[in-house]
């Protein structure tokens, strides 16, 4: 067998996957849509905080932050301004951009690195939610209902399926931008800067520049992510939009999948929508519990992944490969 | 008004107390063996919530019920370090801190699970009762809290400095290959500083709950406050969480003062940002 067809194989799946999903809508009901709309969402997002995790090596704990200003730009600009959140998606990309920016230039002017980093992200997002939670012109602690109506100019659907499209559209973005860094030169100087920084920046890799530009990018496109939410679930509050829950799922999803790659963060998320998904298909299931048994297993998940599977579940093909005695052949 | 700021001052010190010897166990488990602990508010959770239902069952008061919680707080801190802790100890901090996350998350579902996510405390009755002298005006269960605190501070300040596995563990602190040559059980040493973290966090846990409302979710409000603390005082210093610990109850409770408590919170995390850049060592680390 030819090294060519070796390497060509999983993009023949990825083509069957896309199709598959492209036409999921037709034969899936209003509830399958939800859950997998959600779970499409989740991978997004998941890509989006891996570019700096898992490509930059840089421990981001803070990227609610990003998901609650594109969520909360948008949506606002929109209740007070009747700004169009087709336009507001981007004001909040950029807005959480130029947070990122911000962020990244006083982290790496004072050279915060590792735990550091990890603990000072998460404070700017506390920070933010305090804020938030105390800031009347945005509601404060009640949050932003935004209204159920069917309006395409204004990113508002009572049908399921446009939403569809709308985060696979924005997935395959995630994908593609994903795709480019690994491919380009960025992607090699990250992986430089991530695996030694002196050794990179010694041979001549400006490592700031970059990781800026991987958090930049990663902060735009989480915001986006934060104003599909919106749209989507119609409401959104400082807890929702800024409190640690996102992280911990972007966290979990990325890491189960299999961090630094780029199908791993979207099989981590859609295998736990899979998982949730069954669990409520259980005829055990229906209380409220539901969601906090589900909750205990994405953690235990985690933690058998970490611990036997470090490279998540996207190494697992080879594992078995190698598992088999057929080890060095690729 | 300068009255209530004073009172405000006090009662925050009181409450420092308590933030401190919870973040003392974070960074004794960092400063001895380089582990990040993200679970360590859910070490308060737990105890607090056993505590909060032997009351409620059996009428237990929750100073009674340390003679239960500090055995099985070891143990749990035992296990935890026997089945996570162990196999972590040669990973990268990140790894760290997703597994320990991961352990939160899981404990914070379980309670939820198995208590429901109301806010309690145990009335006792003294929860309300005050300690008055002259102006000065304190709550009578906080106080105790505190002095608890503070009992631990001086009885793990008279172990790491006389007894031999309070030495090993400083000396496994400052140079673990070191400290293995000369003949100490690093492992085991490792699996007592745990230990001890998680007993100190239980023993918080048991003080609190006569007057702090808590539900599963407090577990990351406590992690916040330990962090924050530790951050400020010095990641692995053991004044130095202390120090951050009081810090930051009497800035909390001087924001309820002067602004809305809820942004206790920010200003704390806001401090915490400026210590780490112009101070990353933490105000009292070298």
């Amino acid at each position: 067998m030819s090294n060519v067809s070796r390497t060509r194989k999983p993009y023949y799946y990825l083509g069957g996957a896309g199709g598959i999903l492209l036409f999921l809508p037709l034969v899936m009901n209003d509830h399958l849509l939800t859950v997998a709309i959600t779970g499409l969402m989740w991978a997004y997002l998941c890509l989006s905080w891996n570019l700096v995790f898992g490509f930059a090596g840089q421990f981001s704990l803070g990227h609610a932050l990003f998901w609650g200003i594109g969520a909360y730009t948008s949506t606002v600009l929109f209740v007070n301004y009747g700004l169009t959140p087709w336009v507001g998606i981007f004001v909040g990309g950029f807005l959480s951009a130029i947070a990122a920016w911000l962020i990244s230039l006083v982290v790496l002017r004072y050279r915060v690195k590792g735990v550091y980093f990890a603990l000072m992200t998460l404070a700017f997002a506390e920070v933010f939610t305090g804020l938030a939670l105390n800031w009347d012109y945005i509601r404060g602690p009640v949050g932003i209902l935004l209204p159920m109506k069917n309006s395409p100019g204004n990113l508002f659907f009572i049908a399921r399926a446009p939403y569809y499209y709308f985060i696979l559209g924005l997935l395959c973005l995630g994908l593609g931008v994903t795709y480019g860094i690994q491919k380009s030169k960025l992607g090699y100087y990250l992986k430089a800067v991530r695996e030694d920084e002196e050794a990179a920046e010694v041979s001549g890799v400006p490592s700031s520049r970059y990781k800026i530009l991987a958090m930049i990018i990663s902060a735009f496109l989480t915001a986006l992510g934060g104003t599909f939410y919106a749209q989507f679930f119609l409401y959104i509050s400082p807890e929702i939009m800024f409190g640690f829950g996102s992280q911990m799922t972007m966290m979990i999803g990325t890491m189960v999948g299999g961090a630094g790659t780029l199908l791993g963060p979207v099989l981590g998320s859609l295998v736990f929508s899979f998982l949730g998904e069954l669990l409520r298909s259980l005829p055990l299931a229906h209380s409220r519990e539901i969601v906090t048994v589900e909750r205990m297993i994405w953690a235990l998940v985690l933690v058998v992944v970490i611990f036997y599977l470090p490279g998540g579940l996207v190494t697992l093909g080879d594992r078995v490969k190698s598992r088999k005695g057929r080890p060095g052949t690729s | 008004m300068f009255i209530v700021t004073l009172n405000a001052t006090i009662n925050g010190l009181l409450y420092g107390s308590i933030w401190g010897i919870i973040a003392l166990g974070f960074t004794l488990v960092f400063g001895v063996m380089d582990f990040v602990n993200f679970a360590q508010g859910f070490f308060v959770i737990i105890p607090a919530f056993f505590s909060y239902f032997l009351f409620v069952s059996w009428e237990i008061d929750p100073y009674l019920s340390l003679l239960f919680i500090m055995p099985l707080s070891f143990g749990l801190g035992l296990l935890v370090y026997k089945y996570v802790g162990v196999r972590l100890l040669d990973e990268p901090h990140s790894a760290h801190i997703v597994v320990t996350l991961g352990l939160c998350f899981f404990i914070e579902n379980l309670l939820l699970l198995l208590a429901g996510g109301d806010l309690r405390n145990a009335v006792t009755s003294y929860t309300s009762d005050t300690i008055q002298w002259g102006w000065m005006m304190m709550s009578y269960p906080r106080f105790w809290a505190s002095a608890v605190a503070w009992i631990c501070v001086f009885l793990l300040f008279l172990f790491l400095k006389y007894t031999d596995t309070g030495r090993s563990m400083r000396a496994a602190a400052d140079n673990r290959e070191g400290a293995r040559i000369v003949g100490i059980h690093v492992d085991r040493v490792y699996l007592i500083a745990f230990g001890v973290s998680v007993l100190i966090a239980g023993i918080a846990g048991a003080v609190i709950i006569p007057f702090y409302l808590i539900s599963p979710f407090t577990g990351m409000d406590f992690l916040g406050k330990a962090f924050a603390a530790v951050i400020i005082g010095g990641l692995g210093s053991i004044p130095g969480a202390m120090i951050g610990g009081l810090m930051i109850g009497v800035v909390e409770s001087i924001a309820g003062v002067f602004f809305k408590a809820s942004l206790g919170n920010a200003v704390t995390f806001f401090i915490m940002i400026l210590v780490l850049l112009f101070k990353p060592n933490g105000l009292f680390g070298e």
